[in-house]
């Protein structure tokens, strides 16, 4: 227990703190501009009639067209001052809101990795990142620390080894390490890119990548706490995100990683790139050397550390749970997805399904849906593998039939769903009318169980 | 320690990896979806002559029979367009590229025709083909329209066209042909295998993985979206009634007004078939041939079955289609249903098999 006090309270650096507040604010604005220019704002928040919302966030909606882009405006703001540290207390809470807020409108988009920017946003909005090297302290110079508490340092370590680890574990499963499933498709089809591409066509490389991925996931937070295996490790950070970027088509994650992994480097280093960008600089921002001149020791006691260990103690005891929770649910994960998301399951499955609805009225009328009349390909393509989305979109067509005539409609689905490499079975019940049936966790007897 | 745990665990798994399995360890994927490619492109490429030769026919016959009405020049369009529109069923699964981006398959087959639009063109004399307004004014069904008229008799389609106020009504007949042939020609262009520049593109190494944009998802996209689409759908679906509440909209068929549907319908049934296995020429290398190749053999045969139990189905569907409909719909909707059965198979288990997306839209994934 002495241990873990040390790693809490003991005074350390604000640096890497400092740095990584820069760096994460950096590749936010690149992740942001590059969503915008992919026309995605328009394709994923613009386009869509409907949005997949979350059970407990539906009040979570979009935005008109203006209102989402205004809405990306302030996000980027935001990063811009969590980036400098300008104004942080006002930018990291609008950053983590607005971010958020996105993320929320709808379930097709969910990805690991927003989730994981989310919980950044959140810890970085909890502690003090701006007091040291930030346009804050050019701003208020009395503000500036130069040391925190440990733990401020140290939560962001922690949340980045539980990312990875609960990632390892999630890969200790049979398709993963027996059949080298999903790898062995996905690797098949990357054959032509340059350099790598010709070693995939052979059967073993896909099993290399599959334990390879499961041991750097596992073991790569123990090799970054300790100071002998670091450079190793960060090695392995380097060589595994720059594969996985070059080989599948994972956006700015890789690269978000790749920074955010340095903040297991000692204080020194940090204060090495800050004094280096401070010298490159120099010209044009004499402030900052100014500031840097007169750098004194000063002490964190000015800084409050009183609510926020009982948050951030509670917010990492959630991140233990919640990617354990799916034990208690019945059948298989893989399957039902019932308790898959926020688990840092991570290109795990290749899934792909097809679903064809069909609405009954009471008074014996039928018709078949055609889905893309409500759903863009994209948001078609994601429910068709997931019952929580399948069944919100039964609903959805139940009242939409309702106003067109079909006296209190049923609707019934075959869902053939294929799961790495297997052949698509059923992933619906299709005897059950999805419009009176609800979603709860545990109990969904309309889900089929198995992948086969 | 870790690192030497892991160099262990690595080379003791590849040599294991190397050492028991000698055959089927190595298989040259990348030259698998170029033989996938250059089959494809050469069929999309012949096909699209073909059809380009015969939109040519087609508009030098709207010539001589508006500049002749008569039996023999009438009966020569209808064959030229019947001819058009039985190819149009081989290269219509080949939406994409230079096709998409002239909307091809809307300016030449959108069903049904709107005859009121048509006709008020033709009072008007002023229209822009190609404009949204005038999709189901224009193309194979239109020009069906105008050649056979609602149950006319063939003295009535000649006089339609030689009465003295027939100018603007022929004008159309005339633009609607040139427009195909214009169209065609540029998309076959494109396709053509010497000099045809997307035809090069297409079998180029960077096209050959499995992403957004590569021949092999193009393919494949295209292949579910018309079977799904305008096969199941459009050609059986909705005439049948399975987007109106069960009603049948026989109005609604591909060739309304000439009463060739079912055929149009096999015949795009077995284009669909033949494209999958590959007999379209000799030595072709089909999405058969690469689902055998990934290992994939018992689902490689179940399409090809359940195309034939399809193809089986429709055959004995009869001519014409609003008649089938009127009478037993239900062997209409029978041949719905059986469709319906390729879906997941194509859509699920084959993309799945492949690694290939459907969805032609480009996001992150993790």
């Amino acid at each position: 227990m002495l241990g873990l006090h040390s790693h809490i309270k003991r005074e350390v650096s604000i640096a890497p703190l400092a740095t990584f507040r820069a760096l994460f604010g950096m590749i936010m604005i690149v992740s942001i501009l590059r969503f915008a220019m992919n026309g995605w704002i328009e394709q994923l928040y613009i386009e869509p009639q409907y949005f997949f919302s979350f059970s407990a966030f539906d009040w979570v909606r979009p935005f008109s067209k203006y209102g989402m882009y205004a809405l990306f405006v302030l996000m980027a703001i935001g990063a811009a001052g969590i980036m400098a540290g300008w104004r942080y207390r006002i930018a990291s809470p609008l950053f983590f809101f607005t971010f958020t807020y996105v993320e929320l409108i709808d379930k097709t988009n969910y990805l690991n990795h927003y989730y994981f920017v989310s919980i950044i946003a959140f810890l970085l909005m909890l502690v003090p990142a701006n007091r040291y090297f930030s346009l804050d302290v050019i701003r208020k110079p009395e503000i500036e620390l130069t040391k925190v508490p440990g733990g401020m340092v140290n939560i962001f370590k922690l949340q980045l080894g539980l990312v990875y680890f609960f990632a390892g574990m999630a890969k200790i499963n049979p398709d993963w390490l027996i059949k080298a499933m999903p790898l062995k498709i996905w690797l098949a089809g990357k054959t032509n890119i340059p350099l790598i591409g010709s070693l995939l066509n052979y059967k073993w490389v896909a099993y290399v990548f599959s334990w390879g991925g499961m041991l750097y996931d596992l073991c790569v937070p123990f090799l970054l706490i300790s100071s002998r295996w670091r450079k190793f490790g960060y090695l392995g950070v380097l060589v595994f995100h720059i594969l996985t970027s070059l080989l599948f088509k994972i956006g700015m994650f890789p690269f978000i990683m790749i920074l955010c992994t340095l903040i297991f480097f000692p204080a020194s280093f940090h204060q090495n790139l800050i004094t280096r960008f401070r010298s490159v600089f120099q010209p044009v921002a004499s402030a900052i050397i100014l500031r840097q001149q007169v750098a004194v020791v000063k002490r964190s006691g000015n800084y409050t550390w009183r609510i926020i260990p009982i948050v951030i103690a509670i917010h990492f005891a959630i991140q233990i749970v919640i990617p354990l929770r799916y034990v208690i649910y019945p059948g298989d994960l893989f399957w039902t997805e019932e308790g898959y998301r926020f688990s840092w399951r991570v290109m795990l499955m290749e899934k792909a399904g097809s679903a064809q609805f069909q609405i009954r009225s009471a008074n014996g009328k039928t018709e078949h849906v055609d889905n893309s009349e409500f759903l863009t390909p994209y948001q078609e393509k994601m429910m068709s593998t997931q019952p929580d989305m399948i069944l919100q979109f039964a609903h959805h067509l139940a009242s939409i039939y309702s106003t067109r005539g079909f006296e209190s409609p049923s609707v019934y689905v075959n869902a053939q769903v294929t799961l790495n490499g297997r052949r698509s079975r059923p992933i619906i019940d299709n005897s059950i009318d999805l419009a009176s049936v609800r979603y709860s966790p545990g109990d969904n007897y309309w889900i089929t169980k198995q992948a086969g | 320690m870790n690192g030497i745990v892991i160099t262990t665990l690595l080379s003791v798994l590849l040599l294991l990896a190397c050492g028991n399995s000698n055959n089927g360890t190595y298989k040259d994927y990348t030259d698998a979806r170029l033989k996938v490619a250059r089959s494809y492109a050469d069929y999309a490429s012949a096909e699209y002559d073909l059809l380009r030769a015969t939109a040519s026919t087609l508009n030098t016959r709207a010539d001589a029979f508006t500049q002749e009405p008569n039996a023999q020049s009438l009966a020569d369009i209808r064959e030229a367009l019947h001819r058009c529109r039985t190819l149009w069923q081989n290269i219509a699964p080949f939406q994409f590229g230079p096709a998409v981006d002239v909307a091809l398959r809307s300016a030449l087959n959108t069903y049904p025709t709107d005859i009121d639009r048509v006709e008020a063109n033709i009072s008007s004399n002023n229209y822009t083909l190609g404009s949204i307004e005038n999709l189901d004014a224009e193309g194979y069904a239109a020009i069906g329209y105008l050649l056979y008229g609602i149950n006319s008799s063939e003295q009535q389609v000649i006089e339609n066209f030689s009465s003295p106020d027939a100018s603007y009504r022929i004008n159309y007949l005339l633009d609607l042909t040139e427009r195909i042939q214009t169209l065609t020609e540029q998309v076959a262009l494109k396709w053509a295998s010497s000099s045809g520049e997307y035809y090069n593109g297409f079998v180029s190494k960077e096209s050959l993985g499995t992403d957004v944009g590569s021949a092999l998802s193009l393919i494949v996209n295209a292949y579910e979206l018309y079977l799904q689409r305008f096969l199941r759908d459009g050609k059986v679906g909705i005439p049948a009634g399975v987007r109106s509440a069960g009603v049948p909209r026989p109005v609604a068929i591909e060739s309304y007004f000439e009463g060739t549907s079912v055929s149009y319908l096999t015949t795009s049934m077995r284009a669909m078939k033949q494209i999958y296995t590959g007999e379209f020429g000799i030595d072709n290398y089909a999405l058969y041939d690469y689902i055998v190749e990934l290992d994939f053999q018992d689902l490689a045969d179940e399409i090809v079955l359940q195309w034939d139990e399809v193809i089986l189905l429709a055959e004995e569907l009869e001519e014409p289609l609003q008649d089938q409909i009127a009478s037993d719909n239900d062997a209409v909707l029978a041949v719905f249903l059986e469709l319906q059965k390729l879906i997941p198979m194509v859509k699920s288990d084959m993309a799945s098999a492949m690694g290939v997306i459907i969805t032609n839209q480009d996001a992150d994934g993790d």
